[in-house]
């Protein structure tokens, strides 16, 4: 353990509740690196860090009927800043109910792919989806560029930073919801092929408003990073921030328990997919994951290799260049953050658990066979005892935003 | 570790092959974890026909989650780009070397870590 607890200094590692082996420190210092970490470039988004852009993002995020006549619920609806941005329940409720549960907002500005599946390439593409989903906002682009027009403080904002809206808004024969999907296609259809594109470029200049403020949502220090702070700077209060018992949880995430597999890095997470081997939940079709979000992200029309990004060079997010599916992708969801995680019960993609105590039973235990694909081989039972359980649950509440 | 080092264990345990291994030059000297990136491969003994290259994590019995694309650079150098080797641990790099109609495979393993 020389070179890494040397570094840290002996007084420091005096003061630890665990004795850890030099690999365990690396570990534990990689989840809370000196410098915090700002979500990256987004050069397929040019609003991503406007000021401007920021204030008017939050004011749509937090607006009622965004999506137009007939709607009543804004992204906070389902995102709430007090219950972790998420929405403390099991399925999300929009204008109808899915079999989905509502990751937070927090922290999704990290991510190279947005949804349990990744379906979304960007913040701003992702946010088209919950518009015009029937079982979400239950509106269409159209409908928000009318919300917009017809609130004398967002139309402000939105001309001053992007110029004029689209004439349609303002026509006589202009309808109030337009799409091109099931529900509204037939009108979007209707509409000439020149109006269409204003349409959609100022839906995208708005959804691109919304991902800039979205990307200052962000994890504040917690409690396990005084604690590691202060193990580099010989602080003993500091050292003091993380109870005895989460220093043994976190010795288990970065050891024994081999959470960091995939939870790694300051977000504790990979924003990879994995397939951990849930089993069928009651009678809901499981869910495709990775195989899907492939092929959708491929499609979509704001993505970010697509003619709406502010960046179609051929560097634009490589990775869509070659990804692929294949049967270890099947089943396969995106890893979340653990920063806040405390705040967003209940867990899982279907929110099947509601309690931290139940997600680590079931890594403890692993029962039954996976609703569809394969479990991960990384993944093995662990069989921990019950003070180990309650150690993991401590480290994972220490994590949150002080 | 470093692959220099992982370099010489290879050729130590791939003797018996023919061939010597290809040298392979990362970015900044090493694969990085979770990153797209891209390498080039240096064949020492000269021209082939063409190459290949594929990854796998052994012990979990997967892949990687890209399809890596291989262009040539000249006679004996070749760019392969769209790697990633997304999860920490043990990986093995698969280089495959075909010339008069023979294809001959090189491995060259590496350990990332969740920390690098
Ligand atoms: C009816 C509830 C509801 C509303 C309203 C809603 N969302 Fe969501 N949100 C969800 C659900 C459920 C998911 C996961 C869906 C999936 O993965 O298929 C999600 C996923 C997301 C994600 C991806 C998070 C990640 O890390 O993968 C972001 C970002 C997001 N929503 C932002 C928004 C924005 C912006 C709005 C407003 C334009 C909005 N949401 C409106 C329920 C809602
Ligand atoms: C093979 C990769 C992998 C490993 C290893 C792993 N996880 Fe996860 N974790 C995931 C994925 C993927 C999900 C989301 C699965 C889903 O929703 O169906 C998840 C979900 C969670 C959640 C729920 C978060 C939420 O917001 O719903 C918690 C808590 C969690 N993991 C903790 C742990 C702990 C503790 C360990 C170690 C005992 C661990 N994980 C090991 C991949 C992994």
């Amino acid at each position: 353990m020389a070179i890494v607890s040397l570094a840290l200094g002996l007084v420091s590692m005096m003061q630890l509740s665990v004795d850890l082996t030099d690999d365990e420190l690396r570990a534990m210092l990689s989840l809370s690196p000196p410098e915090s970490p700002t979500p990256r470039a987004k050069p397929t988004n040019k609003f991503a860090d406007n000021p401007k852009a920021i204030e008017l993002g939050e004011k749509l995020f937090f607006r009622e009927g965004l999506a137009g006549e007939g709607t009543t619920q804004s992204c906070a609806s389902c995102h709430n800043p007090d219950l972790g941005w998420a929405d403390g329940i099991q399925f999300a409720k929009g204008d109808g109910v899915g079999t989905l549960n509502t990751p937070t907002v927090r922290n999704s500005a990290f991510s190279n792919f947005v949804f349990w599946d990744g379906r979304a390439d960007s913040l701003w593409a992702q946010a088209a989806h919950p518009i015009e989903s029937p079982i979400e906002m239950h509106g269409s682009r159209l409908g928000v560029l009318h919300t917009i027009n017809d609130d004398v403080e967002l139309k402000k904002l939105w001309v001053e930073l992007f110029g004029e809206l689209p004439k349609y808004l303002t026509s006589d024969i202009g309808a109030l919801h337009a799409a091109p999907n099931e529900e509204f296609g037939e009108i979007w259809q209707g509409i000439k092929a020149s109006e269409q594109l204003a349409i959609n470029t100022a839906f995208v200049k708005t959804l691109k408003a919304i991902a800039a403020f979205e990307r200052t949502v962000i994890s504040k220090h917690s409690n396990f990073d005084l604690f590691v702070n202060g193990l580099r700077k010989n602080d003993i209060e500091l050292i003091e921030k993380l109870s005895p018992q989460a220093q043994r949880g976190m010795q288990l995430f970065v050891g024994k328990a081999n959470c960091i597999n995939c939870h790694f890095g300051p977000l504790l997470s990979d924003g990879q997919f994995h397939n951990i081997g849930l089993e069928p939940y009651q009678d809901i079709l499981p869910v495709v994951g990775r195989p899907d979000g492939i092929e959708k992200v491929r499609l979509d029309l704001f993505n970010g290799r697509n003619r709406f990004s502010d960046d179609t060079s051929w560097k634009a997010n490589g990775q869509m260049l070659y990804m692929i599916s294949n049967e270890h992708t099947v089943g396969a969801l995106k890893t979340p953050s653990l920063r806040d995680v405390a705040l967003t019960a209940p867990y899982m993609h279907d929110g099947r658990f509601a309690t931290l105590e139940a997600v680590v039973q079931f890594y403890s235990l692993l029962p039954g066979f996976p609703g569809i694909g394969h479990r991960e081989e990384t993944l093995n039972r662990l069989l921990l005892s019950d003070d180990e359980l309650a150690e993991l649950v401590a480290f994972l509440k220490s994590l949150s935003s002080l | 570790m470093r692959i220099k080092t992982l370099l010489l264990i290879v050729f130590g345990a791939l003797a018996s092959c023919q061939s010597p291994l290809p040298l392979l030059h990362f970015p900044s000297g090493q694969a990085p974890l979770n990153e797209i990136f891209s390498f080039e491969v240096e064949l020492v003994d000269g021209p082939a026909e063409s190459v290949s290259v594929d990854a796998d994590m052994p012990a979990h019995g997967h892949g990687m989650i890209t399809a890596p694309v291989v262009i040539k650079i000249d006679e004996t150098h070749y760019r392969v780009d769209g790697m990633m080797l997304h999860m920490p641990g043990y990986w093995e790099i698969y280089v495959e070397v075909s010339r008069n109609g023979q294809s001959e495979r090189f491995m060259v393993p590496l350990t990332l870590e969740a920390w690098q």
